[in-house]
């Protein structure tokens, strides 16, 4: 059986072009260097965080921080955790956590990654553990040299715990004030200053305002299952960090020369001027 | 009827030949994998990142460049004997990765671990004596980024004015001196800016779960937001003085008589120990401090520490308002001071401002020495000087640590950022060839 054709089709002849048409169009949207722009477009807001909502899923705002311009990923940004006296914390390891560390101690942390924390030794509430996260989104640029003596500080307050154990989710963002915005007022025994804003404000969006955000702390009071701790879900894949040992005061020598026991030895180079 | 449709409107179609190729050549475009390449990364302004698998001399090459610096241990793989380990020793891992790692997270970078002469370990595949310094966006230079230093000094806008009752425009951070001439004008002038890195943090809390709305109750301080600071950021309308600065042409032909008023100077004898209670301190080492003679040697040092602020405050180190006009001001850019010259019928008026402080780095609550130098390098003498430091709220005034070599009536008020205003007024006027230094001790908030 053979069809015949016979009728004319005024559209057949632009069937093909139009398909050569979208054809190049498609090539031409497909070869264009989305990649080269994407720094173009975050370069007109450089020095801004990029705001993102608190409701991000954790990792999200540092990964697209340490994707950006400048020395941000691969750098251990060094952050030093405070918290009430006898609390301790146990970082995520790949077959569940460390040992535990007595506060503070001072941890060099992947910008864009998200670390798990154990807390233990609560005060008033031996026994009880909590799984904070911690999310660095961003890092300083100190002098050379002084990486260390000027770590970003993650305060764990009692508050923030006691919360956390009756079950609410406390957020935390932890940001760098802006020294034209800073309050007149000094850090006191209280620790650092911070704010608190309504459930339906964003805190990453309030800091942004305040300053340049840096960490996210994130504390429900949900305890994991036994089998839990070892899921790499759960340790947000246990990114790689380094644990500082801790700051080590050196008290001032004895004044040279007050007796035979404590004077200084002799440099190679002879005297000093 | 073999079942093959046959065309006879006798149309130019398509050969189906071409049509073929057609679709082979777009299959073929499409199926290619396009990937940004190495340059294209450089053109777009991010640099490459060094791949898990390179080699360690360019692993280090890109530490240098993100100065990740020393990444110590992690307990169990680096003991005593490491740390003690001085020189170019490599550590050996024992196979084993230094950090806490999960094999399941993106590929640390490798290479072998040395410790420099200070035993500390060093960034893996850094060899030691690698350059590492402080990494700033091209283009941009040091202290960057700026939100991490602390600023104490120059003229931020709206600048200083002459006002009926003293001066006007006197913001936090700014730092300026007003005096009078032979002539009977006034002056307004302002020192140069000085930076410390001392990066301070603070926390935002939200809080959800049952009570949520009672926790929002709570809430405190936000309103931070409209900090008085940024406002007066925002009436930067001060730079209208600008313009009258650039007809001051004559700033080129008073370098000559800047010259002479190098060879014046201020001699040692005028900075008397009077009201210091101790001598020079280390910081305060340099001859333009101890004796008000700049020594060219000692350029370079004094610079260090507001090189970087020129960069950041070149907009506003040379504006100096007189009644609402430009004074003609023989200051580079480079240079670390601020001098001024003011010509008049009866002689010549020259103020040379200098501010230094005690350290570049700071933490809450350590204490910072800010040291002023004022001379009159000029030929008339200065009366009725009066130096302004308005601090900003992020360092504390100490009380009872101003210090004076000349005699002052110091005053403390509170200005409306919530931090304090100090104020100098010499008693006596300063002859030239004189000069004097402030010396007080602020703690950082």
């Amino acid at each position: 059986m053979q069809a015949v054709h016979t009728g004319t089709c005024p559209l057949r002849s632009t069937h093909w072009r139009s398909t050569v048409v979208a054809l190049l169009v498609m090539w031409g949207v497909h070869s264009l260097p989305v990649d080269q722009l994407w720094p173009v477009a975050f370069a007109q807001t450089a020095g801004l965080q990029p705001v993102f909502s608190i409701q991000a899923p954790p990792g999200l705002v540092g990964a697209t921080r340490a994707a950006g311009p400048g020395p941000v990923a691969n750098y251990f940004q060094p952050v030093e955790i405070r918290g009430p006296h006898g609390l301790q914390i146990a970082f995520a390891d790949q077959n569940g956590f460390t040992e535990f560390h007595n506060l503070p101690v001072t941890a060099g942390l992947l910008v864009g990654r998200v670390y798990r924390l154990k807390v233990a030794g609560i005060p008033q509430a031996e026994g009880v553990e909590l799984f904070p996260s911690l999310e660095v989104i961003d890092r300083l640029y100190p002098p050379p040299g002084q990486e260390r003596h000027f770590p970003i500080i993650v305060e764990l307050h009692p508050d923030d715990l006691r919360l956390a154990m009756e079950g609410k989710y406390v957020t935390r963002v932890i940001y760098l004030e802006d020294p034209q915005q800073a309050l007149p007022v000094a850090e006191g025994t209280g620790g650092q200053l911070w704010f608190e804003v309504r459930h339906d404000q964003d805190p990453l969006a309030v800091a942004d305002a305040l300053g340049r955000p840096l960490v996210i702390v994130r504390m429900g009071g949900r305890v994991p299952l036994p089998e839990e701790e070892s899921n790499p879900a759960f340790l947000f894949g246990s990114p790689p960090l380094v644990v500082f040992p801790p700051k080590v005061k050196v008290l001032p020598g004895p004044p040279s020369g007050n007796s035979p026991a404590t004077a200084p030895h002799p440099t190679p180079e002879g005297r000093r001027p | 009827m073999n079942g093959s449709l046959v065309r006879t409107d006798g149309e130019t179609g398509m050969s189906p030949w071409l049509r073929l190729l057609l679709i082979a050549i777009c299959t073929l475009i499409f199926c290619s994998c396009k990937t940004v390449s190495k340059d294209a990364a450089q053109i777009s302004g991010r640099a490459p990142l060094p791949s898990p698998d390179s080699n360690p001399s360019q692993l280090a090459t890109y530490s240098g460049q993100e100065a990740v610096r020393p990444v110590s241990y992690s307990a169990g793989d680096v003991g005593p004997g490491v740390s003690s380990n001085a020189g170019a020793a490599e550590v050996s891992d024992g196979g084993h990765p230094l950090m806490m790692a999960s094999p399941t997270v993106p590929p640390a970078i490798r290479g072998p671990i040395y410790v420099d002469a200070q035993g500390n370990v060093l960034p893996r595949g850094t060899p030691p004596g690698a350059v590492t310094g402080a990494w700033t966006p091209p283009g941009i230079a040091a202290p960057w980024p700026q939100d991490e230093f602390l600023a104490d000094g120059g003229d931020l806008p709206p600048f200083a004015g002459l006002a009926e009752n003293g001066v006007t425009g006197i913001n936090p951070e700014d730092t300026v001196a007003r005096f009078q001439t032979a002539d009977g004008k006034s002056r307004v002038q302002a020192f140069n800016r000085v930076f410390i890195y001392s990066p301070r943090f603070a926390s935002v809390r939200q809080v959800v779960g049952v009570q949520a709305d009672e926790q929002a109750e709570k809430v405190v301080g936000v309103s931070t937001p409209t900090h008085m600071a940024r406002i007066e950021e925002v009436q930067s309308v001060g730079m209208g003085t600008q313009n009258y600065q650039a007809r001051a042409g004559v700033q080129h032909r008073g370098l000559a008589i800047f010259e002479s008023g190098q060879r014046d100077g201020a001699v040692s004898q005028a900075l008397g120990p009077r009201g210091f209670s101790d001598a020079f301190k280390p910081y305060e080492n340099f001859s333009l401090i101890v004796k008000g003679q700049m020594v060219a040697d000692e350029m370079p040092t004094l610079a260090q520490s507001i090189q970087a602020a020129i960069a950041w405050t070149a907009d506003s180190q040379i504006q100096v308002v007189v009644n609402g006009r430009a004074a003609s001001e023989e200051v580079g850019v480079s240079r670390v001071h601020s001098l001024y010259r003011v010509q008049s019928r009866y002689g010549e008026g020259k103020l040379r401002l200098v501010k230094v402080a005690s350290t570049a780095t700071a933490l809450p609550g350590e204490a910072v020495d800010f040291t002023l130098r004022f001379d009159n390098v000029g030929t008339v003498p200065i009366t009725d000087l009066v130096i302004i430091d308005n601090l900003s709220t992020r360092l504390e005034y100490v009380d009872g640590s101003s210090q004076a070599s000349k005699g002052v009536e110091f005053s403390v008020q509170r200005n409306e950022a919530g931090s304090l205003t100090l104020q100098w007024r010499l008693t006596e006027p300063l002859p030239p060839g004189e000069g004097g230094v402030i010396r007080f001790q602020c703690r950082v908030r």
